[in-house]
């Protein structure tokens, strides 16, 4: 029977790791002890670093089968607590809780602004050569699956940020609005401000299929005649495309209902093409299942095919991220194999698809299929984590829109226009398989400073009024009690800088980063990590994101699938029908592409991985 | 620590299948036959739930093994007044919280608001925080604090800090010369007359200015600490360091009054379940869980030590501003 607290080969886990990472750090062992140092690593933290928040969950109301299927609002996935993860359950932390106070008197110190401007706004692009803007597009499809603060607070007054003479800001000063915070309750009393998730926290393609029975049903609904459609199918245009939300229709989200034109999901705020392309794509996955299922079963609904057909997609988008997306961006021994082991464990895809698992093991076998557990506290995203993936970076400001018979360009366009509506107008002059295709053969943006896109950093979002997305980063995490980045690493249990000579070993940046910062101790947590990409011992070989934010992925992307009943206890045939979960095993991004998109097959058949920049098309 | 020889003497282990999210925890309860009988619990969830079972109350009778028995008639000897209990180790009784627990917690809620601009209350400590008082002092100045919710005229000194520090040691001492020493004298009936005299005879305030004062002292300390940090007195809002100052109570006894089976383990009537706060508080550090507040045995002062904790630091930050 398992234990509240670590098994005993946990603990030898546990103190090894400790062992190994007060000599060196993991990535400078060789490859055996580091792969058991990052396994001890895990160990530790999922004991060390879960802290719940949670004080009046929100009371779920079950309808439908619970027990095989996901739930629109993501509840009853744990049985035993049905509230947890679903939308509206607040944020978990990844740090004490009585050291997540939102910061109020330094709130706005160093001023967000020049932080922006002085070491984030992007110089010159650098770009990462050996991935490609899908990398992007995926990750911000990954994170609307996850978690959103919703609209922020209009009630109260806004932040007001200082602006310095000289500066070309539009106003004076400049106003940040403040996260909406959890409604509180007599238990909050001595705790610091929580903030609720309007997604499910789960990873259960939200992103695709919504939050809330009502989006769902307009997801699925024709979108000729509005009526839903009895097949189980994803409402596609005649075109294979997503079609046209109505304009401020009830289930839009609140920042995107004015944009006309904008295209139907079950998340289409910060809309742009990358998404659009995801979207598209997973949707007709979501499809080619039902077609699937519907041959295999021909008795079944179209309740009963959608259901099912989510469970196949949403697993197939989390082996997707484990087994292709996250090792892109790790990309040495040690990452790849670490993240292959999460989805088929140390003896391989090739043991695991030749016999299945062996014992309940996921070390052995891999998470899913292994026991639910949910380790020192209840399933939900943390703050932190939604920190860590601020990576703005990644996007480039420029997009060379080109055909992929013959590369040619056909319109270039900022990444301002190609966001919000204007992916549906860019479809009526290129084709979705050439969109595809030109983010395919671009390079994403460096994990860097001085490397954030300046279009994100001016915002139109009313006539005269703009957001600084870089200041804005810099501002949440403040005010949402995320420690900066020299406690941030001590509460992980890492080694933290004692100056700026040991932060960062590129000269102009350190004294970029001291003209702000009176102490190392004062640099945010976004600027530290950024930094890191030039420091020893900085970030691991091959890897895309630093060594701090790889903490607490180890951490969240195992207990996303260990957490969750449809990736652990109930991933099985049983539950996901036979079919679907040879679905499941049989698929991944590639031939997800060779599906919907045959035409492009040859420009990635070379690729090891499909994030890795694609074959130029030739005429 | 009650008996520091056992902390770590976990002679037999018995498990359960109680439940912590979804897992069952492990069960460590002591048992020597005729010696002792203890069922220490730590983990949060199970002290909740603990708190609020109508089986394990206050009721102390002196029975059991040798050790059980030491424990229990000394908590009904040192912590009374006029015969009668301190409320904090008094039993669960007919209503809960006790009408005077409640008329307290009700009083001290109306105090809150006004401490958090009394800058004459709050000086002191503050003073103390920033490092401009000798270390000793805070035993005294947080006495001082709490006495004046008792009576507003009350002046600490080394007599009354003396008495506290007396009156806490009294049930948990196995030092036998101290033992020896305070019979001898009458040292500790007499540290708990002082106590007395001072707020009035008040046993809640005697219990406050001669036992629960002193974690409010290791939190002063653990905050003067923390000001000594730069990043801390720049960044840290009040909120904050009352949270990472709040010190819980090393833990509060229950005692069975039939044998059962709880989340933690099994018990016999004789077995003292011990809800070890200051753990519990390391793995979940809200004032919820060092106050126990959410159940019928809450501590009357949540509100007013967490104000009087960030209103410390608040005047230490306002008054310093070189330092920031």
């Amino acid at each position: 029977m398992p234990e509240a607290g670590p098994s005993l080969s946990d603990r030898v886990l546990q103190t090894f790791a400790r062992l190994a990472s007060a000599l060196m750090q993991w990535h400078k062992w060789p490859f055996l002890i580091a792969i058991a140092t990052l396994a001890g690593l895990r160990v530790i933290m999922r004991w060390s670093n879960l802290y719940d928040t949670e004080t009046a969950p929100p009371k779920p109301s079950s309808s439908g089968d619970v027990l095989t299927q996901r739930t629109a609002d993501g509840s009853f996935n744990g049985l035993d607590l049905p509230w947890m993860g679903m939308a509206g359950a607040r944020f978990g932390r990844n740090v004490p809780i009585n050291q997540t106070f939102g910061e109020e008197r330094s709130l706005l110190e160093p001023n967000p602004r020049l932080i922006s401007r002085q070491l984030l706004a992007r110089r010159e692009f650098a770009a990462v050569p050996y991935l490609n803007v899908l990398v992007s597009a995926w990750l911000q499809f990954m994170v609307h699956d996850w978690l959103s603060h919703g609209v922020n607070d209009v009630a109260s007054p806004p932040i007001e940020v200082p602006v310095a003479d000289g500066d070309d800001w539009p106003a004076r000063p400049m106003t940040i609005l403040k996260s909406t915070h959890a409604p509180t309750t007599p238990a909050d009393e001595g705790r610091p401000t929580a903030y609720r998730n309007t997604e499910t926290h789960w990873w259960d393609g939200s992103q695709i299929y919504g939050s809330s029975l009502k989006k769902q049903l307009k997801i699925r609904s024709d979108p000729a005649t509005g009526e839903l459609l009895a097949n189980g199918k994803i409402g596609l245009d005649a075109r294979g495309h997503l079609p046209i939300q109505p304009l401020r229709d009830e289930t839009s989200d609140a920042e995107d209902a004015r944009f006309p034109d904008l295209e139907l999901a079950g998340v289409n705020g910060n809309w742009w093409l990358g998404l659009s392309v995801m979207h598209t794509l997973f949707a007709r996955e979501h499809n080619a299942v039902v077609d699937r299922l519907a041959l295999e079963y021909p008795g079944k609904d179209g309740e009963w095919l959608f259901q099912k057909a989510r469970l196949v997609v949403t697993a197939l988008i989390a082996k997707i991220h484990t087994t292709e997306w996250t090792p892109s961006l790790m990309n040495s021994p040690e990452g790849r194999f670490a993240m292959r082991s999460n989805w088929w464990g140390l003896l391989g895809e090739h043991y695991w698809r030749g016999y299945g698992r062996l014992g309940d093991s996921e070390e052995v076998s891999g998470i899913p299929g292994s026991p639910t557990e949910q380790h020192a506290a209840p399933y939900a995203m943390t703050e932190e984590f939604t920190a860590c993936y601020r990576m703005h970076p990644l996007m480039p400001d420029d997009f060379s829109l080109r055909r992929h018979t013959d590369n040619l360009e056909v319109m270039r366009r900022t990444l301002l226009e190609v966001a919000h509506s204007n992916p549906a107008k860019i479809y009526r002059e290129l084709s979705f398989d050439d969109a595809l295709y030109s983010l395919a053969t671009a390079n994403c943006g460096a994990l860097a400073l001085h490397n954030y896109p300046n279009s994100l950093r001016m915002i139109p979002e009313k006539p005269g009024i703009y957001t600084d997305l870089a200041a804005v980063d810099i501002v949440r995490d403040r005010e949402r009690g995320v420690p900066r980045y020299c406690e941030f690493r001590r509460l992980l249990g890492m080694p933290a800088p004692k100056s700026f000579e040991e932060l960062t070993t590129n000269l102009a940046w350190r004294e970029d980063v001291r003209a702000l910062y009176a102490s190392v101790e004062d640099v945010d947590l976004l600027v530290g990590t950024l930094c890191e990409s030039q420091a020893e011992p900085g970030t691991p070989a091959g890897f895309g994101f630093s060594d701090t934010v790889f903490r607490i992925f180890i951490l969240m992307a195992s207990r996303r699938l260990k957490s969750d009943r449809f990736y652990t206890r109930d991933f099985n045939a049983d539950v996901y029908t036979p079919a679907g979960f040879a679905w499941v095993a049989d698929n991944s991004l590639r031939t997800v592409l060779q599906r919907h998109c045959p035409a492009l097959a040859p420009l990635f058949a070379d690729n090891r991985n499909v994030f890795f920049p694609w074959s130029l098309g030739s005429a | 620590m009650l008996f520091p020889l056992l902390a770590g003497g976990s002679v037999a282990s018995e498990r359960s299948d109680a439940r912590r999210w979804g897992e069952s925890p492990r069960v460590n309860r002591i048992h020597i036959p005729a010696l002792v009988d203890l069922l220490p619990v730590s983990d949060p969830a199970q002290i909740a739930m603990l708190a609020d079972d109508v089986r394990l109350d206050r009721d102390y009778v002196a029975k059991g093994p040798l050790l059980n028995r030491i424990i229990l008639s000394r908590i009904r000897k040192d912590l009374v007044w006029d015969g009668a209990p301190f409320p904090p180790v008094a039993p669960r009784g007919p209503a809960r919280p006790l009408p005077a627990q409640a008329a307290l917690e009700a009083r001290l809620a109306e105090v809150v608001a006004g401490l958090v601009n009394d800058e004459s209350a709050l000086g002191g400590l503050a003073a103390y925080v920033r490092g401009d008082a000798p270390t000793g002092d805070a035993g005294p100045l947080a006495q001082q604090a709490v006495g004046r919710l008792f009576d507003p005229g009350y002046q600490a000194d080394d007599a009354s800090w003396q008495a506290a520090l007396t009156l806490d040691a009294a049930p948990r001492s196995f030092n036998p010369l101290q033992i020896l020493w305070w019979a001898l004298t009458g040292a500790v009936p007499k540290a708990r007359r002082l106590l007395a005299d001072k707020v009035g005879g008040d046993p809640s305030g005697i219990h406050g200015t001669g036992v629960a004062v002193h974690n409010i002292v290791a939190g002063l300390q653990q905050m003067r600490t923390l000001w000594k940090d730069g990043a801390n007195r720049r960044r840290l809002p009040p909120a904050g360091a009352a949270a990472h100052c709040l010190v819980a109570p090393q833990q509060v006894i229950r005692q069975p009054r039939k044998a059962g089976l709880c989340i933690a383990g099994a018990f016999e009537p004789t077995t003292l379940v011990m809800l070890q706060l200051d753990k519990a508080h390391t793995q979940r550090p809200t004032a919820e869980m060092a106050f126990m507040a959410q159940s019928w045995a809450r501590c009357p002062a949540h509100a007013w030590v967490l104000a009087l904790l960030a209103g410390t630091w608040r005047v230490a930050q306002e008054h310093t501003t070189h330092a920031l």
